[in-house]
């Protein structure tokens, strides 16, 4: 059964009221004086002494506190002067809970993030290993998308430090598109990861406006003593919020994409929605599906209709349809 | 340049007079008092088959226009130093890379950097490049 939080917080208040040295033997209504004053609402003595009584006796929440009323001093104190609240032991389905979430934290770990945070997480896998030598298992339950690092990728601490210091930052950036290099101010927001690529999102001063900018394609990022632009929330929000992706298309704004899909990818798309706007807005007797989107184009999702061509259509709007016939065609002429 | 003479500071595009050098491109040049850096980007280009080669003399300098002061090149960063060359692999290949020099004089306003004089085109030579101070930005 989980732990109310709340009730967990009242035990540490009364915990911390029994080993008091400042007032030995809290009375009833001092533990309730205390409790109401740290979370600042009522409680009734009946609350507090089922609170007590859950202390010394519930087996599943195994606290196991050896609780005992003084009459002489009209308090409480523990009948165990060597007894710490602090080291309760965790039951059965706790360590199952924290071998999981061990699990997963060593897959985040290795490539995914930063030196920093591998450091952090060796740290917990040894403490855990020692206190559960039987939850080391060599057997491996999960496997999460883990690729090798990528180039670039060694700047991310750089980059999350100064977006969450708001620190601006100017690097050389290389265009694989038009092939070329600009040194760029930049004044990073939030760190994106996309299919396994890692970009910095920012107000950039040359551009005027909100930018995406790979990872792979920054040289020697440097901080700079200069006063952070804030990028405005509603771009921020188109950015985040309502684009498949990274890279929004210039100048699209959000919009309704319909498109149909043929059943095998229908069923996909149904179990693994492409962006939370995502509707059906028919069902075709065949199995087809017409979906519809409503957010900002992005190459990556006009990417993603190349990529299952043989298997959906975009209905609308025609620019894309135009858009995906000429890639078709550079596609022909490329194979001849 | 700006007075503060502990700081570092930054010289984002620096604008200059070379007309037709645009390859490589002056990226950023960086003050500090300990050395001037300066970054470059090489784009190849289609005139040479797989993109031809570069690499940089162990004599380009900086001066000062005012004073006429030289301050020789003390190490390259990812470009070779001549005769050693690196080769592009295509005409589609890029090349990052910085050349350091000692630090320049407080106040300093203008500069050229220079490969070989008088030089040819091929030559990577740099003319009246403004370190102007209120386009400097101190770094962190």
């Amino acid at each position: 059964m989980p732990l109310n939080k709340e009730a967990y917080i009242r035990y540490k208040i009364i915990d911390a009221c029994i080993i008091s040295r400042h007032k030995r033997f809290p009375s009833m209504l001092d533990l309730i004086n205390v409790c109401e004053e740290k979370l600042g609402k009522k409680f009734t003595i009946s609350t507090i002494q089922k609170d007590i009584k859950a202390m010394k006796e519930d087996e599943l929440l195994g606290i196991n506190a050896p609780i005992k009323f003084s009459k002489q001093w009209n308090g409480y104190y523990y009948s165990d002067p060597e007894y710490s609240f602090h080291n309760i032991p965790l039951n059965d389905s706790d360590i199952e809970a924290l071998k999981t979430a061990t699990d997963m934290l060593a897959n985040f770990a290795g490539t995914r993030v930063s030196e920093n945070f591998n450091h952090a997480t060796e740290k917990i896998f040894t403490s855990f290993r020692e206190s559960f030598p039987d939850g080391n298992s060599k057997r491996k339950i999960i496997q999460t998308d883990s690729p090798p690092s990528h180039k670039g990728f060694e700047h991310f601490e750089l980059f999350f430090r100064a977006a969450k210091d708001k620190i601006p930052v100017c690097f050389v950036h290389y265009s694989y598109r038009k092939r070329t290099f600009k040194s760029v101010i930049v004044h990073p927001v939030i760190l994106k990861e996309f299919q396994n690529y890692w970009y910095v999102v920012g107000y950039s001063e040359s551009h005027k406006q909100l930018r995406t900018f790979g990872l792979d394609r920054i040289y020697e990022p440097i901080l700079l003593k200069r006063k952070f632009r804030e990028a405005n929330p509603s771009v921020q929000e188109k950015y985040f919020k309502y684009v498949y992706g990274v890279y929004p298309i210039p100048g699209q704004k959000r919009q309704k994409i319909i498109f149909r899909v043929y059943p095998m990818l229908g069923d996909y798309i149904l179990s693994h929605p492409i962006h939370e706007s995502q509707r059906i807005d028919n069902y075709g007797g065949d199995g087809a599906l017409t979906i519809s989107l409503k957010l900002v184009p992005s190459q990556e999702l006009i990417n993603f209709f190349l990529s299952f061509s043989n298997h959906l259509k975009v209905l609308k709007p025609e620019w894309i349809q135009n858009e995906i016939r000429n890639y078709h065609l550079s596609a022909l002429k490329n194979d001849k | 340049m700006t007075n503060n003479s502990k700081a570092k500071y930054l010289y984002n595009l620096p604008e200059h007079k070379s007309v037709g050098r645009i390859n490589p491109a002056l990226l950023r040049i960086i003050i500090t008092p300990a050395y001037t850096k300066i970054d470059f980007g090489y784009q190849t280009i289609r005139y040479y088959e797989k993109g031809g080669w570069v690499r940089i003399s162990k004599d380009t300098f900086i001066r000062i226009k005012a004073t006429g002061e030289k301050f020789t090149m003390t190490k390259s960063e990812n470009i070779p130093v001549a005769p050693v060359r690196h080769n592009f692999k295509s005409t589609k290949d890029w090349l990052y890379f910085s050349l350091y020099f000692p630090p320049m004089p407080p106040k300093t306003k203008w500069i050229d950097i220079i490969e070989a004089e008088p030089g040819t085109p091929n030559d990577f030579n740099y003319h009246d490049i403004e370190l102007n101070s209120k386009k400097a930005m101190e770094l962190l």
